[in-house]
């Protein structure tokens, strides 16, 4: 029984652990052909593949980006509103709720929902092409799966991510200033006073274009990986989405907690 | 014409997956401008020989030289320049579904010429002209039968003017007058064109129509070599068996582990999760010393 357990969760750290090493292969790989794309065969970077790429990845999340965040925003007032009251402290809500969503929630909780938006559909796409033989297809006819498909996808992630981080930031804080001055009382005015002397620009360039990139190559890295590599049919698909969804949520979140640390010993609290 | 190189040449090919055989020192050579038709079972290894002819796979031994140089050592890019020489049609066709028909027989063109999109357009009318298709550009690969995808898969192979073509599976899942078609088209491209064809099938009708020679898959090797009269007037049992369709003889009706393994889709598991000894692996091929 226990033998039973240990194998089986060995055998899932393995499968987890060959699927970081890939991954991060393919981040390294998609690097070069993305700064070299001639080193990977004729025609160059596909330019317009990377803007379909962005319009799909990145218009197209903006209302659930939006969305999301003003409810965490308003989540993060509500919840602190009460224990603030109690000690007489309710102006720390704007500087609370300012520096939880800049610094944590808005990169997090769009990588969060970017990983579902399009890392799921990404590795279902990329696997449907894999199972479907599309993929050995452009293998074999000399244009590189990798240069292809991953680069443009990668490209548009990381490119978008940080812009709607940007706006998620806005949206949290919004989010805060509504349940701040529609349920805690605090005037309008003030809160905005209150929000912008905790909220700092650089706060929100670190989320935004310095842990954004980073979860954006998690997110394509991944659901790239799972696609290209799936075995079987259908039933395949579906793992390869699952796990590819499951795989990079948890690094998002070890990713977040690393750069957390190393900003926090970089630049002090 | 013997004298020439080989446009391909297998030497000894061995592919295991997982401990499972499913080529066993495949050795066969494929002439300039000849049509070869590699004939076996399904589950055979067919589409494996194939994609290790294509570079796709690697042999875990032997090699496989196209126009005299070896493939399986070569460089990833130096293997992409080769592969320009040669189109493939996949079974499903394989077209990318998220381009449109034009869209898919201009990739080709568009990623390793400098052609201007008006040329391109042209010669993308033309190809598919070539198989037989008028204005179906813009539809959605979604939208075509299967035998247009075919021809379609078949204009996007020509599209550089290839030297070699592979086809895989051509006319499994096509009705007969469709298949027939395909195999005319096939036909008409090969002595067009001058190409090599290289064409992998279970359909005996199609082996009989469209090949110069014939070679069967068997148990992971090649069993018999020879022009489609040749292998007609074999006496050898499993070809008959095979020619013929017979439930009995050197190929078992009864399947069992020692005997299916190369047809199974995945590696045997047990419930806890280990695989069973060597009873599933290596499939020994009966009939084997018949050649
Ligand atoms: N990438 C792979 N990994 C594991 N097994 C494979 C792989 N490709 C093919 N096989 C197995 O090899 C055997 C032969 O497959 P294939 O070459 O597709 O046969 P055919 O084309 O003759 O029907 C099958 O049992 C198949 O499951
Ligand atoms: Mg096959």
């Amino acid at each position: 029984m226990i033998r039973r357990a240990l194998e089986f969760l060995g055998q899932r750290l393995l499968s987890w652990l060959s699927l970081l090493g890939g991954a991060w292969g393919l981040v390294w790989r998609t690097g070069y052909w993305a700064l070299f794309p001639q080193s990977s065969g004729p025609g160059g970077l596909r330019r317009q593949s990377a803007a379909e790429q962005m319009v799909r990845v990145g218009i197209r999340a903006v209302p659930i980006v939006c969305l999301v965040n003003v409810i965490v925003g308003m989540i993060l007032a509500v919840s602190m509103g009460g224990p603030m009251a109690d000690m007489g402290y309710i102006t720390a809500v704007p500087k609370i709720v300012a520096v939880a969503v800049t610094r944590h929630f808005a990169p997090m909780i769009t990588a969060i929902i970017m990983c579902g938006f399009v890392g799921a559909a990404m590795a279902a796409e990329l696997g449907t092409m894999t199972v479907s033989e599309e993929v050995l297809a452009l293998q074999v006819s000399g244009l590189n799966p990798g240069r292809f498909l991953v680069v443009p996808r990668m490209l548009a992630v990381v490119a978008m991510i940080p812009c709607l981080t940007v706006l998620a930031n806005f949206m949290g804080m919004f989010g805060g200033y509504l349940v701040g001055t529609q349920m805690l009382g605090i005037g309008s005015e003030q809160y905005q006073v209150l929000n912008m002397q905790s909220a700092s620009a650089w706060d929100v360039f670190r989320g935004s274009f310095l842990k954004g990139p980073v979860f954006g190559m998690i997110i394509t890295a991944v659901a790239c990986h799972e696609g290209l590599n799936v075995k079987g049919g259908a039933d395949g698909v579906g793992r390869a989405t699952t796990r590819a969804v499951v795989f990079s949520m948890v690094a998002i979140f070890v990713a977040d907690l690393l750069m957390t640390l190393l900003f926090n010993s970089i630049w002090g609290k | 014409m013997t004298s020439a190189i080989p446009a391909i040449e297998v030497r000894g090919v061995h592919m295991t997956f997982e401990d499972r055989r499913i080529l066993a020192g495949v050795d066969l050579v494929v002439r300039p401008g000849e049509r070869m038709v590699i004939l076996g079972s399904s589950g055979g290894g067919k589409s494996t020989l194939l994609r290790v002819m294509l570079g796709a796979y690697r042999p875990n031994a032997g090699e496989v030289l196209v126009f005299g140089r070896n493939i399986t050592t070569m460089e990833e890019e130096k293997l992409n320049e080769l592969r320009r020489r040669w189109g493939v049609v996949f079974q499903g066709g394989a077209l990318y579904n998220s381009m449109t028909v034009g869209e898919n027989v201009a990739l080709p063109l568009r990623e390793n010429t400098m052609l201007d999109d008006s040329i391109i357009d042209i010669m993308v009318r033309m190809k598919l002209d070539l198989v037989g298709l008028n204005d179906v550009e813009d539809l959605k690969p979604a939208q075509l039968s299967g035998g247009m995808a075919k021809r379609v898969s078949l204009a996007r192979a020509i599209a550089l003017d290839p030297e070699i073509l592979f086809f895989d599976e051509p006319t499994t899942g096509l009705d007969p007058v469709t298949g027939g078609a395909i195999m005319r088209l096939m036909n008409d491209l090969a002595s067009k064109t001058g190409a090599t064809s290289v064409i992998v099938t279970q359909d005996m009708r199609c082996a009989f129509d469209c090949a110069d020679r014939i070679a069967l898959l068997h148990g992971g090797r090649v069993h018999a070599v020879g022009r489609p009269e040749e292998i007609r007037a074999s006496t050898d049992p499993l070809v008959r068996q095979f020619i013929n369709g017979e439930p009995d003889g050197p190929i078992p009706f009864r399947l069992s582990l020692d005997n299916c393994a190369g047809e199974l889709r995945a590696p045997l598991r047990t419930k806890s999760g280990r695989r069973p000894r060597p009873t599933a692996s290596a499939p020994q091929a009966p009939g084997r010393d018949g050649n």
